[in-house]
């Protein structure tokens, strides 16, 4: 009988226990991803409440209305063609074609539905009055968008996002092809619903170099003091690397072997840093991570799973093979470069008000992560700095710009095995040392072909009118 | 005050207990009532006009529970706490039913469902004083419960789930019936100690009912009826170790048979099940639509709700039973859900508290089987709601709409009230004798 008694006390405890962690689970749980999952075109009360309630205004970084609603069941949008169309994944629609426009992402706040603004609800109900949602100020401007969505040559498809990389703010953004959420029934090209910023893995090319040279400077000692073989070709483990037009560096140094983005040179590099080092480095650069931020939806970008074969990894060195990312995951990695090794949490949103006015969420910078010291950091911006001043990114220097350094790495990645289909040219980088203009990009142009002489003009014209507009 | 010996009436062993253990339930009466009061009163302005049922109901649920608990304490002696809280549930489904769906038809058949439960809950209170030592009429019973068990091979429905019995008028779920059945055989099975074969009869006796439970693929009835085996023989003979290895080997079985059940006749619904917990969001299945709305649902009460009958929780897919938690917290909000929780832990601590008490191993395993079995119900259904567990299809006890879990669950409260009702005469007993019958003074 006392062992039946103490059995049942051991029970009662251990089942209390279970109940105390079901309810902190719970509350976890819905704090963590309410958000996420309230703000799905699943969500049928969203639906719903777009027919009684007036939905918030949605503004850029200075004031420009984007679209706004005048009454419950209406909205309209910026009259400006060029604007509405570089904004319109940005903005998002009324229907649920974007999943990561702001009205998709963050209806709930339009809506005021999100619960911050419980209390205002109540006094809202006790008032009589009708029902408002609550005002978003993104951190994109829409002048810069429209700007760097005109650079692209007419009628391609690509992407480009630039981002303060001191404080996560996405600055400007643009996928195109572009839909028009102010005309959702017209026909639009296929995947044009899709936001490349956010929703589109690519091959990175030679951009992915900036990994693998940072797992080798943390991994391989006194590797920048070494010289490497470059003969056009390199055939080793079943698969031949070449470099870009078949050119032949010679014995260059590994300075010269990222200005000049060898491929055979960082091929080596992988496969001397091994895949279990690169793969921890790419992870380190949130390669695999499941992002779960607060503004955005991100996809997550893929490298190196852990049955990667020796083929893999040496073509994983010069990114390609397996390895996809974001653009917005590749400005990020530039950002982190520029900010001494730290990744921030990017930002679109920088204030949420209410109808009467008055903040009742402003923007809080996040670091994401650390990617690398500072030290390896410092080195890999002296590096980007000399691809752009004498090697691959040279069309990425900005004329009458002093007040930092021009920094990036280029890249033009093969999407396909048939060699004529050409390759999307890339172009990520930042401005160093600028205090005032800390604007990391990554702009990419499908099949557009070399990425220094498509996608690097674009950046470095965009970036121009960053600065002259004094965007932070 | 002084209670004298005038005649050992139950009455005074209450008063008695009440005044020992310095508890009074009085403020949990009037709130239990006063919340059944308000909220359908409140739901009677739903549609705009008044409705006449949920005034009604408004006026009985209060009286009910009120002349429940008189009537109750008239004859036993009870714990009043884990009465008023079971009310407060059974009150909560009727309320919540009303409140989701725009058709009363649900609430009122649920509110007709609590008289046949609050009987039950009166035999539940007699059975523990009855069957006392009656080892023989449980043993006679036990083949008519596997029949009971085996019925719906005979009576399903072509369309309905397996472990339904459909007699044209009445259908009803045997697992749900039989839970008590079964804490009751297997209380007196496991009372008697060691002896193998003392308790190898009953151990294979539940075996055989989680075999039945496999082959009508009630997956999540079975794993109840496991996990409550389990507890109760280790309660009952103290033989942890052999709990232990029954549990591992449980759990190897499981996973091995989790793996090959794609290959398996009709088990191949279990991969997809266990997909859909891992990514609900991946919209590979069709079914994964149920636990997506369910989180959705879950999420958007905040913390204090959307509000009594303005939620949309009656867009998930059989919100009334299986998904009745999401309605809970859509309606009413994280707070008020996270103290719903906190209250079936309570009553789970109450009864066993009971079982503790109680003198006699059959009544211990008794209260405590019931106690286990609730809250082991209450977790397995909240925690798939919630996406931590695969979901299974098993009722919120008490708050689930449906009779044969209703019926089923009181008959298992009824069970504790009546060793709490057992235990309070027991402790009045001693004191008389510990004061030669002269009474005590306060």
């Amino acid at each position: 009988m006392k062992q039946t008694r103490r059995l049942i006390r051991l029970f009662a405890l251990a089942l209390s226990f279970m109940t105390v962690f079901t309810v902190i689970t719970y509350i976890t749980m819905v704090k963590t991803n309410a958000s996420r999952w309230l703000n799905n075109a699943q969500n049928t009360r969203l639906r719903e409440a777009r027919k009684t309630t007036r939905q918030g205004t949605v503004y850029d970084c200075e004031m420009i209305a984007l679209s706004l609603s005048e009454k419950p069941g209406e909205r309209s949008y910026i009259a400006n063609d060029s604007i509405r169309l570089a904004m319109s994944h940005t903005i998002g629609d009324q229907y649920g074609m974007s999943e990561t426009g702001v009205e998709n992402r963050h209806a709930t706040a339009l809506l005021g539905l999100s619960d911050i603004t419980g209390a205002d609800k109540t006094l809202q109900r006790l008032m009589g009055s009708e029902p408002a949602g609550y005002d978003v100020v993104l951190t994109v401007s829409a002048q810069l968008s429209a700007y760097v969505s005109s650079l692209f040559p007419q009628g391609s498809r690509g992407a480009c996002v630039i981002v303060n990389y001191k404080t996560g703010a996405i600055l400007g953004k643009v996928s195109l092809p572009a839909y028009d959420p102010a005309d959702i029934g017209a026909a639009v090209q296929d995947t044009a619903y899709y936001d490349r910023v956010l929703q589109y893995r690519y091959a990175p090319g030679s951009t992915f170099k900036i990994v693998t040279l940072s797992s080798a400077l943390e991994n391989l000692g006194g590797i920048a003091e070494k010289q490497f073989d470059c003969e056009s070709l390199w055939s080793f483990a079943g698969s031949t690397i070449r470099c870009a037009g078949g050119k032949a560096h010679g014995r260059i140094s590994l300075k010269e072997a990222f200005s000049e983005s060898c491929n055979i040179t960082f091929a080596k590099l992988a496969y001397e840093t091994g895949a279990s080092n690169l793969r921890r480095t790419a992870e380190n650069y949130a390669f695999n991570d499941n992002f779960l931020f607060e503004d955005v939806v991100l996809y997550s970008s893929h490298c190196l799973n852990s049955a990667a074969s020796v083929s893999e990894v040496i073509q994983t060195g010069f990114g390609q093979g397996t390895c996809e990312a974001t653009p917005l995951h590749m400005a990020m990695i530039a950002g982190a470069v520029a900010n001494d090794g730290v990744m921030m949490e990017p930002k679109l949103i920088k204030e949420i008000r209410r109808p009467g006015g008055g903040a009742t969420q402003t923007m809080k910078s996040a670091q994401y992560k650390r990617v690398t010291d500072s030290e390896n950091a410092k080195t890999i911006a002296q590096y980007m700095y000399l691809a752009v001043r004498n090697g691959t990114g040279k069309s990425a220097q900005i004329t009458g710009y002093t007040a930092g350094k021009v920094c990036g790495k280029t890249g033009s990645a093969e999407f396909s095995n048939d060699k004529e289909a050409g390759t999307h040219a890339w172009y990520v980088g930042f401005l160093y040392g600028d205090e005032q203009h800390p604007y990391a990009i990554a702009v990419i142009v499908e099949k557009g072909g070399s990425g220094g002489a498509v996608a690097a003009p674009i950046a470095s014209k965009a970036l121009k009118k960053a600065v002259e507009m004094n965007l932070y | 005050m002084i209670f004298t010996r005038l005649d050992r009436s139950q009455k005074e062993a209450q008063n008695l207990k009440r005044l020992l253990v310095r508890t009074d339930e009085r403020p949990l009466e009037i709130a239990v009532m006063a919340f059944q009061a308000v909220c359908m009163l409140l739901l009677s302005l739903k549609d705009g006009q008044i409705d006449a049922f949920s005034v009604l109901l408004g006026a009985c649920l209060p009286l009910g529970t009120y002349l429940g608990l008189k009537l109750i304490t008239h004859f036993w002696p009870v714990d009043r706490a884990m009465y008023l809280i079971t009310m407060f549930l059974c009150a909560l489904s009727v309320i919540l039913l009303r409140a989701v769906f725009s058709s009363t038809l649900k609430a009122k058949t649920q509110a007709m469902y609590l008289v046949p439960g609050f009987g039950s809950l009166l035999i539940g209170i007699g059975v523990p004083r009855l069957l006392n030592g009656r080892e023989a009429i449980i043993k006679l019973a036990m083949p008519a419960f596997v029949a009971l068990m085996l019925l719906p091979f005979g009576f399903t429905t072509a369309s309905a789930a397996r472990s339904w019995v459909n007699l044209g008028a009445i259908q009803f779920q045997p697992s749900e019936l039989l839970k008590p059945a079964t804490v009751l055989v297997l209380a007196s099975g496991f009372s008697f100690g060691k002896k193998f074969g003392r308790w190898i009869v009953y151990a294979l006796y539940g075996f055989a009912l989680c075999m039945i439970l496999l082959f009508q693929r009630d997956l999540g009835a079975m794993l109840l009826y496991f996990l409550l085996i389990c507890a109760m023989f280790t309660a009952g003979t103290g033989k942890w170790r052999l709990t232990l290895i029954a549990l591992a080997a449980a759990a190897g079985l499981g996973a091995l048979f989790i793996s090959i059940s794609g290959k398996v006749e009709g088990f191949g619904y279990i991969a997809t099940r266990i997909d859909i917990w891992k990514n609900p969001w991946s919209g590979k299945h069709e079914e994964s639509r149920q636990i997506v709305q369910g989180l959705m649902s879950v999420s958007s009460g905040g913390l204090f709700g959307a509000g009594l009958g303005l939620s949309y929780a009656r867009k998930v897919a059989v919100v009334g039973s299986d998904y009745i938690f999401a309605a809970v917290c859509e309606e009413f909000g994280m707070v008020f859900a996270i103290c719903v929780l906190l209250l079936c832990m309570t009553l789970m601590l109450l009864g066993m508290r009971q079982a503790m008490n109680a003198r006699s191993r059959f009544h211990a395993l008794l209260a405590f089987g019931c106690a286990f079995e609730l809250i082991s119900q209450t977790l397995l259904i909240v925690g798939g709601n919630l996406n931590i567990l695969p979901l299974t299809g098993v009722t919120l006890p008490f708050v689930s709409e449906g009779g044969s879990s209703l019926v089923g669950s009181m008959l298992m409260m009824g069970m504790i009230l009546g060793v709490s009702s057992i235990n309070a005469q027991d402790e009045y007993d001693d004191l008389m004798r510990l004061t030669s019958g002269k009474g005590v003074k306060e």
